[in-house]
């Protein structure tokens, strides 16, 4: 008899368990098919002089730098806030606390910047732009860099 | 009777022209924890492979699946021989064009290895376990290596 109750709820609770899972799991895709084929005419990219203007100009651009602290220290965009790549889920808290602010992820070659800007766009930031081409691109193009 | 229809035109013309000026919302707490996980776990090189790497690679006849991302005409205009092209907006619905075992090597390629970091992503949250992106894209990271093109 005890036996058959504990069956019972063994099989309630997977049954449970289960239920949340895969309303969890279309989700999840829903949320990535809709990033994908919703990318507008940039596809979230911004090029380095266009966001130089555009902080020139006194707009609000907060640049997150995705590479590793060695790489920053040799060089990076003034005011960029360092969060390596790998623990971004861990320093949500150095990130703007309004979704809708103006975001700028760059790193060395801009590939690391576009999985960070996927991911804040499914953590549900509405304003990331990857810095096309990354520090390389803006060195190249001769736009400051602090050291 | 026909300005009526083109002030109705102009409307939405003007809604759809507004709705596709902001991102879409995208959120989702589960995508965003397998996000997390993703980033957490990326390996050296984070799944880049290097132009060279990749023509050797193919070059010795491994069989790797080249899944070009970028828009068509910039396709047209040079691509890696064999590759499929499935623009990025369109991958959620060409999955059936992909590799049925989701452990077979795919390469994603685009210009600048912008798009193809947003696809590799998104096909390893559907299963697949070998997905790498051209590094640097095909501009930098193939075509003016001097790699070998067709068009």
């Amino acid at each position: 008899m005890k036996r058959r109750v504990s069956h019972l709820i063994l099989a309630v609770a997977m049954v449970l368990a289960a239920l949340p899972l895969s309303a969890a799991a279309a989700d999840l895709q829903e949320s990535v098919n809709a990033f994908l084929s919703a990318l507008p005419a940039d596809f979230e990219t911004v090029a380095g002089k266009t966001m130089a203007a555009k902080q020139n100009a006194g707009e609000e651009v907060f640049v997150l730098d995705v590479r590793e602290p060695d790489e920053y220290k040799a060089g990076h965009i003034e005011g960029a806030v360092n969060v390596p790549l790998r623990v971004l889920a861990q320093q949500l808290p150095n990130l703007p606390a309004n979704k809708g602010a103006s975001i700028a992820v760059v790193c060395k070659s801009g590939i690391r910047a576009a999985y960070a800007t996927m991911a804040l766009r499914l953590l549900g930031y509405t304003n990331v732009k990857d810095v096309v081409g990354g520090m390389l691109a803006w060195e190249k193009d001769g736009l400051p860099v602090a050291k | 009777m026909f300005r009526k229809r083109s002030i109705g035109v102009l409307a939405l013309a003007m809604v759809f022209g507004l709705a596709g000026l902001g991102s879409t919302a995208v959120e989702s707490p589960a995508a965003w924890e397998a996000a997390a996980a993703y980033l957490a776990g990326l390996p050296e090189g984070f799944n880049g492979i290097k132009g060279d790497v990749l023509k050797a690679k193919l070059e010795s006849g491994e069989q790797i699946f080249l899944l070009d991302v970028r828009q068509p005409n910039e396709f047209a205009a040079g691509r890696i021989e064999g590759a499929l092209n499935v623009p990025v907006r369109e991958v959620p619905k060409a999955l059936d064009r992909l590799p049925a075992a989701k452990d077979a090597p795919i390469v994603v390629v685009c210009a600048s290895a912008v798009r193809s970091g947003y696809v590799a992503m998104a096909l390893s949250f559907k299963g697949y376990s070998n997905v790498k992106h051209l590094a640097a894209g095909y501009i930098a990271g193939w075509e003016k290596a001097g790699y070998p093109v067709v068009k």
